[in-house]
């Protein structure tokens, strides 16, 4: 275990409504690293995410957490979460971010609120800051939970589907957010995704799995897997 | 009743101002919990703990009846703090009916809400012998109300304990009620805090129970929350909104009571909102040229 390693995760297995939904997860998460979570749906995916948040404990092997405590994960949950119509505004609805900040106090304080409005600017949103969250696109609202999601980190995004139902222009410009954020700003990454190929050219480490592990490794490996070409190749082969 | 008697006869204009002190307070509480239960789709809470509040009554009668058989005294006008335990009682259980078993919100509510009212209905014979003040714990007075000092006192401290409680927990009440699962995540106690909206909710039960009635209370939690969301998009808005309009339609439904008479407080309370409510849609429509 090197010091820069904020995750580590042995032998893990998650159990969800008493059915064991992924089991003998080992991966580790450093510093500076962005991480795709591969597999198709009703893999495993959305039950490694709340194991790692916190939400569920493992049902065997364990998650360690070094030097950054699992609340302080900035989570992007897909975006389909957030109820329609919920009346809040766009600086409501990041600030809460800060909520882990808190501690004992009832109110924000003026830092809370600095940050806050500095990762609305960072995300481009501040203009929106007063806009009601329901009346915003569908990248606009990715950016506003993106930026919610920075409120409560400055170490690791965990970023759940960030461009499903996002038209192609608006997911290359997320794609061109986390980038950033990860390389110019270090902040690590976990990122789940369907998009295999766009993944492996911007992560640094991949983990595919199908309920069971199937590769973790670099991104420059995955890509000389079976798995990786499978991917792939099946994009071709689905049309018959 | 007319407007000149409230100005000119000292014990009509004190009935007055206690009825619109305690009904600016039930108001102010239900307007805070009304936005917050509406989001959550929990707007059938506040009617089901009002009729767990009219067993709690039935019980406070029974009581009344056993220290009065017994003692030869009355417990007086704080029989209402005996409806506190037992509708937080209730709240918790409704929340735990919903967590623990397979039994949805709205289903777990009339469960435990219908058996309320009819184990209620039957204590309350058996300790009245009579049915007529059911219609009066229902619908609060039929005819004017004359609030005494206790109930006054009651009124204030519940409601600078649910505002007050309200205003420090604010910040997270806004969290777990936009997004549950971010604030578990970020660490956020999100049963605890639900716990005390519920607790919250029951305690404005309570507060409005005598004056409103219980079936009318819970119109008093959720139109106001219902008519300011039709009006703003940020949530202190919302809340600001909900709290002004609550307040004023309930000033108004209680002027009115006093200068129509044989108008009950509570229907007529829950009457004004409506109309506001129908108004505000209207408005909205026109403007959206629908």
């Amino acid at each position: 275990m090197t010091d820069t390693s904020y995750i580590t995760c042995k032998n893990v297995s998650f159990s969800y409504d008493g059915k064991t939904a992924v089991s003998d997860i080992s991966f580790n998460l450093n510093k500076g690293d962005y991480l795709c979570i591969l597999g198709e749906n009703g893999t495993g995916k959305s039950t490694i995410i709340k194991g790692l948040l916190g939400l569920i404990k493992p049902a065997s092997g364990e998650v360690i957490y070094s030097d950054v405590k699992h609340t302080e994960i900035g989570y992007l949950p897909q975006i389909a979460e957030i109820p329609k119509d919920f009346p809040a505004s766009v600086y409501e609805a990041v600030l809460s971010g800060r909520c882990e900040k808190l501690g004992k106090s009832p109110f924000f304080s003026s830092k809370d609120r600095r940050v806050a409005k500095k990762n609305m600017r960072l995300l481009g949103i501040e203009k929106l800051k007063n806009k009601g969250f329901s009346t915003l696109s569908g990248g606009q609202k990715q950016r506003v939970l993106l930026a919610r999601a920075l409120c409560a980190t400055e170490k690791i995004l965990l970023l759940d589907e960030p461009v499903s139902g996002l038209d192609p222009i608006v997911t290359a410009e997320m794609y061109q957010i986390i980038s950033e954020l990860n390389k110019k700003h270090g902040i690590s990454i976990i990122m789940i995704s369907h998009d295999t190929k766009t993944a492996a050219e911007y992560a640094t480490h991949i983990l595919h799995i199908k309920k069971r592990p199937l590769f973790f490794g670099s991104a420059e490996e995955y890509k000389e897997t079976e798995l990786y070409h499978a991917f792939l190749g099946g994009c071709g082969h689905e049309h018959h | 009743m007319n407007i000149i008697d409230i100005f000119t006869n000292p014990l009509i204009l004190r009935m007055f101002l206690g009825a619109l002190l305690i009904g600016v307070l039930i108001s102010l509480s239900a307007s805070l919990l009304g936005v917050t239960l509406v989001l959550k789709k929990y707007s059938m809470l506040g009617d089901g703990l009002a009729h767990i509040g009219f067993g709690s009554m039935a019980i406070s009668a029974l009581t009344e009846k056993i220290v009065s058989d017994k003692f030869g005294t009355s417990i007086g006008e704080y029989s209402l703090l005996i409806s506190v335990p037992i509708v937080i009682a209730a709240a918790l259980f409704i929340l735990k009916l919903n967590e623990k078993s397979k039994l949805s919100g709205d289903s777990a509510i009339a469960l435990v809400s219908t058996s309320a009212l009819a184990l209620g209905y039957i204590i309350y014979r058996y300790a009245t012998g009579q049915a007529s003040d059911v219609c009066s714990s229902m619908f609060g007075s039929a005819s004017l109300l004359t609030p005494s000092s206790a109930d006054i006192i009651t009124t204030v401290v519940l409601a600078v304990i649910v505002i007050g409680i309200f205003i420090l927990c604010y910040n997270r009440i806004f969290a777990v009620t936009f997004d549950e699962t971010f604030s578990k995540a970020v660490g956020i106690n999100t049963e605890k805090y639900k716990t005390v909206i519920a607790i919250l909710v029951a305690l404005t039960i309570v507060m409005g129970m005598k004056m409103l009635g219980t079936v009318m209370i819970s119109g008093l939690i959720v139109f106001p929350a219902l008519s300011a969301m039709r009006v703003c998009k940020t949530f202190k808005g919302v809340i600001s909104v909900c709290a002004v309009i609550s307040v004023s339609c309930s000033a108004l439904g209680i002027i009115l009571a006093f200068l129509i008479d044989n108008m009950p407080i509570g229907p007529c309370v829950v009457m004004v909102n409506l109309v506001l409510y129908i108004a505000l849609t209207l408005v909205g429509r026109v403007k959206t040229g629908k």
